[in-house]
């Protein structure tokens, strides 16, 4: 089972969630309960969706095939 | 005698709190008390003052002339800090910060142990802390 990675990043106590190349209701599940915690505790969260470009490329250029 | 004042911030887990406190990047507090009814603070006199407080600094840890720091926890579960108009000017803004950048951090890994996230690494570039954690097939 793949595995999904998860990048918190935190200036002066402000906390950034990016989740990369997924989601769907169990990224949205974890994504909420960080933001809960954190948003409690007065950190500005963004959650920002990065896809990974080079897969997208890949893929591209497979299909161009 | 040296006013207290009172800063309302969004702290709501104190053992996070107490661990940012004791470990940022300012100033550093490992003895700290813990009262689950809240205590008065001391001024620099050795003077009871009329704030209270759950986690309180003692003046005697902080500096010769300085008055205790408290933090008094509120109905809705956050805490307040209470600082004497003497110490913020080393407890100010700069060491505030400090400790908010630590208690997110703390309070973040706390989240994503509890939701079952695997830890991959933990790194500080340019002064920001980026943690990266795995979640098996979501």
């Amino acid at each position: 089972m793949a595995m999904r990675e998860i990048t918190v990043t935190i200036e002066a106590g402000n906390a950034t969630v990016e989740t990369n190349g997924f989601q769907g209701k169990g990224c949205e599940a974890i994504v909420k309960g960080i933001a809960a915690a954190l948003g409690n505790a007065g950190a500005s969260i963004t959650h920002k969706r990065e896809f990974n470009a080079p897969t997208l490329a890949a893929n591209r250029l497979q299909q161009g095939k | 005698m040296s006013a207290y004042t009172s800063l309302e911030t969004e702290f709501n887990d104190q053992d996070c709190l107490i661990a940012a406190l004791a470990d940022n990047e300012d100033r550093k507090y490992t003895d700290i008390e813990v009262h689950e009814k809240a205590v008065p603070l001391v001024g620099y006199h050795g003077d009871t003052r009329s704030q209270v407080a759950n986690i309180i600094i003692r003046r005697n840890t902080i500096g010769s002339a300085s008055n205790d720091i408290g933090f008094v926890k509120g109905e809705d579960g956050k805490f307040k800090a209470i600082i004497s108009d003497y110490d913020s000017n080393r407890h100010g803004n700069k060491w505030m910060t400090a400790v908010k950048q630590s208690y997110t951090e703390k309070r973040a890994v706390k989240e994503m142990k509890r939701q079952g996230l695997v830890f991959k690494s933990r790194n500080v570039v340019n002064g920001k802390i980026v943690l990266k954690y795995l979640k098996q097939g979501v």
